[in-house]
């Protein structure tokens, strides 16, 4: 016996089916808040385009994320004999984060040991945090002092909330303003610190594709003979840039 | 017995294979022979011969972040690719010498300089900036450097008028491995190269917009693990780094 007929039954599904494909449509086309991560493409490439919804979520508490360059199998530059700067820059990333942590600032690092990572994976890194500065770490035997880069990217004369697409390698076009300013701060404690600064633009990974404000620290032996393995040195280098992170956290959702 | 009018369409295919073959053959070797003249016509090195002529070399000082103009003299050939390559063969002598303010090894750096019509398409479509030329380095101490977006010095009074000039040209540089294996590694001692390069090619070959860099004929991501090489450079004389670059000199 049939309780009802195979048109009715037809009939039936269809009025269950079309609610439910309509808010799965609905559903699909919700912003799901702000997944500025990694494609899964071979650093370098930019043709990627990386979905930004139309209301990014402003971080909600300070944190920084620290990155301290190189790593694994590349060991960067080497600064003198027996130091690589793989080495160089995750003790001082350590230092800075501690430093840090004891002002109860929460720090992220991209990476705590000696592994390799690539620049996409590092950005993927800062992105997913939401985080209200991003500063990676090198060093160098060339030149003397500390560099500060920023991003040569233009400020995108669109707010970054109301960007649909953004390639890859541009994500930071919506946050230089906002790295020039906080590289004043850092420039401003490293001055402080009598520590000679040089400023410069430059195109980096992961900076250009982090959505953060963001920042390269370079740091070089200075020109009276200290070489970067002086203790005293590092321990000024970690100083003033805690002390300029300090200053960020109170400047740092101000607008520009 | 085959019929009469088999064995005529049999010859007659095949005497049509057999010509196509033979034609097919010369097709082959007039290709190849012309293929081999336009290696003939590649770029050759600077001849020793040629008339010495004034040269502006933008130097990068790695002390003070910045480049500076120097007048040389060196052999330019008229042919504008060897010209390229002879302007920056003299830049890394300059650089090999033990008071170089930015020591780089004593090696054949450039390999071969191409200079191709600038693509129309590409400048405003990406919002990526003059990433060579508008990192303006800069510090209080320098002492009047030429910043790297200052629009170049005027052409040497020789400089070559053929038509390959008369539109902005792309120069790729083919940078030899070797070369770069032995650079010094970190961001500002890298971009400083770079930099020279470009402004020292734009100084002397105005018409040079545009520098793409390439390793032994590949592409690869970085100079030394630092600065970019995946990306062209660009000169002040774009209009996309003209707006660009002004307020970066200006920091």
């Amino acid at each position: 016996m049939r309780w009802i007929s195979d048109a009715k039954r037809r009939q039936h599904c269809a009025a269950a089916c079309i609610p439910l494909l309509a808010a799965a449509v609905v559903f699909a086309q919700q912003p799901s808040g702000r997944p500025v991560v990694a494609p899964p493409t071979p650093p370098g490439t930019s043709a990627v385009l990386s979905a930004t919804p139309s209301k990014p979520p402003a971080p909600v508490s300070y944190r920084v994320v620290l990155d301290p360059a190189h790593g694994g199998a590349d060991p960067g530059a080497e600064l003198q004999t027996g130091l690589d700067e793989k080495t160089f820059t995750l003790t001082l990333a350590q230092a800075v984060a501690a430093e840090l942590r004891a002002h109860s600032i929460p720090v992220t690092l991209t990476r705590t040991t000696d592994v390799a990572l690539t620049g996409g994976a590092r950005a993927q890194a800062m992105n997913l945090l939401h985080v209200a500065a991003c500063i990676s770490l090198h060093a160098t035997a060339s030149g003397s002092g500390v560099h500060l880069y920023t991003s040569a990217q233009v400020q995108s004369a669109t707010p970054d909330g109301q960007r649909e697409f953004v390639p890859w390698r541009t994500e930071q076009a919506g946050y230089v303003e906002r790295s020039l300013r906080l590289e004043s701060e850092v420039n401003s404690e490293l001055t402080r610190a009598h520590i000679p600064v040089l400023m410069g633009r430059a195109t980096l990974m992961p900076m250009e594709s982090a959505a953060c404000p963001a920042l390269a620290v370079e740091v070089a032996p200075l020109n009276d003979g200290t070489t970067l393995s002086d203790a005293k040195y590092q321990q000024q280098v970690a100083d003033a840039l805690t002390a300029a992170l300090i200053d960020w956290s109170a400047d740092w959702k101000v607008q520009p | 017995m085959i019929p009469r009018w088999q064995q005529i369409i049999f010859w007659t295919l095949l005497l049509s294979t057999v010509g196509m073959a033979a034609y097919l053959i010369r097709l082959r070797s007039r290709t190849e022979n012309r293929l081999l003249a336009v290696q003939d016509t590649a770029p050759v090195v600077a001849s020793e011969d040629a008339p010495n002529a004034p040269v502006t070399l933008l130097i990068a000082s790695d002390f003070e972040g910045a480049l500076l103009p120097v007048q040389r003299f060196a052999p330019l050939p008229e042919e504008p690719s060897a010209r390229a390559k002879a302007v920056l063969t003299a830049l890394f002598a300059e650089y090999a010498t033990p008071e170089s303010p930015h020591p780089l090894a004593a090696l054949t750096a450039v390999d071969t300089v191409y200079l191709l019509p600038v693509p129309a398409s590409t400048p405003a479509s990406t919002s990526m900036t003059a990433s060579g030329i508008a990192p303006a380095l800069n510090r209080a101490t320098a002492p009047t450097p030429i910043p790297a977006a200052t629009p170049p010095t005027a052409p040497t009074a020789d400089a070559p008028t053929t038509d390959v000039l008369a539109s902005p040209l792309l120069a790729v540089v083919n940078l030899n491995g070797d070369f770069v294996a032995h650079h010094p590694s970190g961001i500002e001692v890298e971009n400083l190269t770079l930099l020279s390069i470009v402004s020292t090619l734009h100084a002397n070959l105005p018409q040079i917009t545009r520098v793409h860099f390439l390793v032994d004929g590949q592409p690869k991501d970085t100079l030394a693990g630092h600065a970019d090489l995946t990306q062209d450079y660009w000169t002040a004389a774009m209009p996309i780094t003209s707006t660009a670059a002004t307020p970066e000199v200006q920091r």
